[in-house]
Formats: structure tokens, sequence, C-alpha cells
């Protein structure tokens, strides 16, 4: 009986002891992942500094944001038969860098905005807009068409 | 120029009204004071600039009442500056402590630095954070500063499906009255934010458990958060789970102070209150953190009902005007939630008497806890092993905080039994993160139960 008061001591003392060493192992673990980036910080800001999509992305926007003085509620269209994750993506960044503009996914209002990143192009002879009382209003050079009514 | 300045007084309105808080305390720890005060300046700045937003006043003139409020709570703080314990954080102090603080300040002092440069280096590559954090957070923020005057008939006009507007604007509302400031969209403004709250949890959660049991424990505490690596990549993210999980946690330290001392337990319960409902402003998990902090004080002081409505006077006297704020904002600009808005569709009953809705969220709980935090061991087993080894107790009168925890889990599990996204989808890219928000919180709770080793 008189023991147990030690064991229990030695029982804690281990249990720190492995929690100390499995934190020291994970810390490891997560350096040594991230070493290279470690141990050259310069290359790696060279490297990566303003390459991620979403910055890139926005470069497209800059001539089209000053486009529009006041705050305008915009149709939205995309890439004729883009999957719906792409869709997503690309309008969701068009709302994310157009704001405080509301960009609508409805298609029938006065602005129609063409968001054509990958082909650049509008079919001109079969659009249903041009085809129904819109015209070309503005074409940046870089995917975005602006219609109107 | 202004901008800076407003920085400036932002940070000292939150560092003095921490002082305040603590004003009858015989001492301020100073990385509390700091840890606390700093997000704490971030939550009342952006409350400020909404507020005197929607009053129609200029985000310029902001800095005026701010300077106003900093003048005020320095006459009413000048004499408790002298309370801080500087000389605790001096380096001849740190020698004189034991070979197991040492070797856990160094193991402590290394991971900071780690997370700092992992943080870094992250925002370098992903500048505008992760997709919850640019397509809700900094984007709302992006119409707050293209129309600081127009943005509440703007986005109450948007679709609350795809771009979340009702969120609360905590996070958005102070990038976007610093890009006012500053007169340009800079994404340094939310990696700062994010780093902020990220590095104070870590913070608070080391000195407040310091504070309560001994040093030995707080560096432990930390470092177990430190060492999380999901921790520091929830962080740099941008997500708002951190900042909601920062103020659940001061909420609790705030409480645990007001229960063990006499002087200035007002103080700390006011103070509660408005960290909780910091927590609110922040994510809608907050406002239910809020309803199951009242209830579980409730449960436990219900022996008491004297003491217990005094307690809740104080909390609901500090939740209220940030509370009304998030009302104001939720009922008369944002569109209606989406998910609170499905919640009272046809299929409900439906979905409540489904089993296997219930069988797969129970198994993803079980799942995610098994593979959480991305440890290399579960950490959960040490935590078990360590609690049964060391033995747990009540007399830091936290029981309330198991109580909380048990109907934060409650309200996160029915909110995906009614949920109407593709419960898969929606558990696989939300549930982690949910524990997240409980986790710095766990950790305190979990360090001021467990018994004192001998000797320590």
């Amino acid at each position: 009986m008189e023991n147990k008061p030690a064991i229990i001591n030695v029982a804690r003392k281990i249990v720190f002891g492995v929690t100390l060493l499995l934190i020291a192992w994970q810390l490891w673990v997560t350096f040594s992942k991230r070493v290279t980036d470690f141990s050259d910080p310069v290359k790696y800001i060279h490297q990566y500094k303003d390459q991620d999509f979403i910055t890139k992305y926005g470069e497209r926007f800059s001539e089209i944001k000053s486009f529009f003085s006041h705050p305008a509620r915009i149709g939205y269209c995309s890439e004729p038969g883009q999957d719906k994750p792409s869709y997503y993506l690309h309008y969701t960044l068009t709302q994310y860098y157009l704001a405080p503009n509301i960009i609508d996914t409805r298609t029938d209002l006065d602005t129609i905005l063409y968001n054509l990143y990958e082909s650049g192009q509008l079919d001109e002879s079969t659009n249903f807009h041009l085809k129904n009382g819109w015209h070309i209003l503005k074409k940046f050079n870089n995917g975005f068409i602006i219609l109107t009514k | 120029m202004i901008f800076i300045l407003s920085l400036f007084i932002s940070l000292a309105i939150g560092f003095a009204c921490t002082i305040l808080i603590f004003r009858k305390s015989s001492e301020i720890p100073p990385r509390l004071l700091l840890n606390i005060s700093i997000p704490l300046s971030i939550g009342i700045s952006s409350a400020l600039f909404v507020l005197l937003n929607l009053s129609g006043i200029e985000t310029r003139l902001l800095v005026g009442v701010e300077l106003i409020a900093l003048i005020f709570l320095i006459k009413k703080t000048r004499e408790s500056f002298k309370l801080i314990s500087f000389e605790s954080i001096l380096p001849g102090t740190l020698l004189k402590q034991n070979f197991v603080y040492l070797v856990l300040f160094i193991l402590y002092v290394y991971s900071w630095l780690m997370d700092a440069g992992i943080f870094y280096f992250d925002s370098i590559r992903e500048p505008h954070g992760q997709w919850d954090a640019w397509s809700y957070w900094n984007m709302k923020s992006r119409f707050l500063f293209g129309a600081p005057s127009e943005w509440p008939s703007i986005i109450s006009q948007m679709d609350s499906v795809s771009f979340h507007i009702d969120y609360p604007l905590m996070q958005s509302a102070f990038i976007a009255k610093c890009w006012i400031l500053l007169q340009k969209e800079s994404t340094w403004i939310p990696i700062a934010s994010a780093f902020a709250f990220t590095f104070c949890t870590f913070g608070l959660l080391s000195s407040s458990v310091a504070t309560f049991t001994n040093k030995i424990k707080g560096l432990k505490a930390g470092l177990i958060l430190l060492a999380t690596p999901f921790f520091v990549f929830l962080g740099d993210s941008q997500y708002a789970d951190v900042t909601v999980g920062f103020f659940m946690l001061a909420t609790l330290v705030f409480i645990t102070f007001a229960d063990k001392q006499n002087e200035g337990k007002k103080s700390f319960l006011l103070a509660a209150g408005i960290t909780a409902s910091m927590a609110a402003w922040s994510k809608n998990e907050g406002i239910l953190f809020v309803v199951c902090l009242l209830a579980s004080r409730i449960i436990v002081g219900i022996k008491q009902p004297k003491e217990l409505l005094q307690q809740l006077k104080y909390l609901l006297a500090g939740m209220l005007p940030v509370l009304i704020l998030l009302a104001y904002y939720k009922f008369m600009i944002a569109p209606p939630n989406d998910l609170m808005q499905a919640a009272q569709d046809e299929s409900i009953p439906a979905k409540l008497t489904d089993p296997e809705r219930y069988k797969l969220i129970i198994n993803w709980f079980i799942e995610r806890a098994g593979t959480f935090g991305e440890w290399i061991v579960n950490p959960w087993w040490i935590f078990l092993i360590a609690a049964l080894v060391f033995g747990v107790n009540n007399r830091n009168k936290i029981s309330y905080i198991l109580i909380l925890f048990l109907l934060m889990l409650a309200g996160y599990f029915y909110s995906y039994v009614v949920s109407y996204i593709d419960l898969t989808f929606h558990l696989s890219t939300s549930l982690h993160r949910l524990y997240f928000q409980l986790f710095p919180s766990f950790l305190f709770c979990y360090f001021l139960s467990l018994k004192e080793m001998k000797g320590s």
C-alpha cells in the first residue's frame, strides 16, 4: 500500500515525458515537411509571391473595375458548356473582384458580363443575347465582354 | 498616416479596456494582458466601425471618436497601470526557473517561431486565404470598402446561398475599416488580422492556464496547440473559426476569473459577456455559444438562484451592445441564413426521423476525432491516459464547461441533421473546423481540471 503513491508518481512522470517526446516528434515532423521553405526563404518568396491563381486571376480585372463608376447589378454568362465547379469558381471570383457591383447569375438583365476565360471570344453569329436585342458595349482584350440592351 | 494613427488608437483602447477589467486584481500578468487586448481591440474597432457607419458617420471621423474613448479610458485606468507585473517576463526571472521549465520554454519558443514561419510562407503562397476567406469574409470587406455608404442596401439584395451574406461582420468590417483608412485593398490586412487571432490564441491559452495553475502546465497547454499542424493552417487560411475560437476561450478565461475571485467579479462577468458577444459577432457558431453558455451557467447555478441572477445580469449587460448590433444586421440588412431557412421547410420531420442520417453523422464525428489536427499520433489517447494517471478535479469550478461543450456538440449535431446541403459534403468540409473552434477551450478546461504533479 505504501508503494502506491510512488508508483503513481513514476507513472505521472512517464506520461509527462512521453507527452513531451510526442510534442517534440510532432514539431520535428512538421518542420521536416517545410525544411526547404525555411532553408531559403528569399527563393521561396521569389517563387510564390503573387503567383497564386486568385491573384493572377485578379490581374484581368484592373480595366473592367474602373468601367463601373457606381455599384450596378450585372448579369453573368460564362464559357458555353463550362462544367458546374468551374462555372462556380469563375463566377465567385468575378463577384469577388467586381464587388461592390452585384454579379447576378440571371442572364436576362439589361447589362450582361461575359467571362470567357478560356476562349476569350464570343461567337457573334450564334450568341443568344446578340440575336435578342443586346449589343456589345465594350470588349476587353482578356475575355471580358459587356453587353447591354 | 491616418491608418497608423487609427491602428495605434484601436490597440490602445483594447489595452486600456483589458486593464480596466483587471483593475481590482492584485496584479495583471503582462502576457495575458497582451494576448487579450489585441483581439479585443480588433473586435471593438470592428463593432464601432459598423455602428458609426450605419449611423452615417464617415470612417475618418471614427478615429476622432476612438480618440475620445481612449482619453476617457486612460483617465479611468491611469492608476491601474502599476498592476502590470513586468517582473515575470524579465530574463533574470526566466533563468531562475527549473530545468523542466527551461526545456519547455525553449520548445515553446521554437514552435512559436516555426509556426510563425509557416504562417508567413502560407500567406505568401495564398495571400487571399482559402475559399471561405476570400469568397465570404474578404468579399464582404470589398463591399464595405467599395460602397461605404451604400453597402447595406447592396448586400441585402445578394444571394445568401452563394455568399453567406448573413455571416456576422467582425472580420469583414475590421478589414474594410483598415482598407478605407489605407485607401486601398491590401491582402496584408486580413493576413495580419488572422495572425493576431491565431497567435493570441496560443498566448492566451498558455498564459491563462499558467495563471490558474502553474507555468509548466501553461507552457504544455500552449505547446500542444502550437504543435497541432492543422491549427496554424486554419489560421493562415484566414477562416473565422480561429476568431470565434479565440473569443470562446477568452469568455471562459474571464468566467474562471469571476468564479475564483470576489474582487472584480462584476468586471470579469461583464468582460465575459463582451467576449461572448464578440464570438457571436465573429461567426454564427458564436451565437450558439452564447445560448449554450447561458444555458450551462443556469444548469450549474440553479441551486443558488440569487447568485445566478447576479451573474446573468452582468453577462447579459456585457453581451447586449454587440448582440443588438448583430441582430440589427441579421434582421434588417442581411438576407436570411440559408441553413435556418431550410430548417423550417417540410422535409425536416423526415430528416429528424431518418436513422441513416444519424448513423452517417456519428460516423463522421468519430472519424474526424480520430484524424484530429493531423497529428502523427491521435492526441486524444494522451489526454485520456494523462487524465487517468493524474486525476481530475473541479477546484477551478469549470464543470459548467463540460455542459457547455455537450450543448455545443449537440447544436452542431442538430445543424447537420436538418442540413439541406448534401450531408457528406457538409460534414467533410466543416466538421473538423467546428472541432477546432472548441479545441483551445477544451485545452483550457482540460489543463485546469488536471491534478497537479507533486513538485510542479
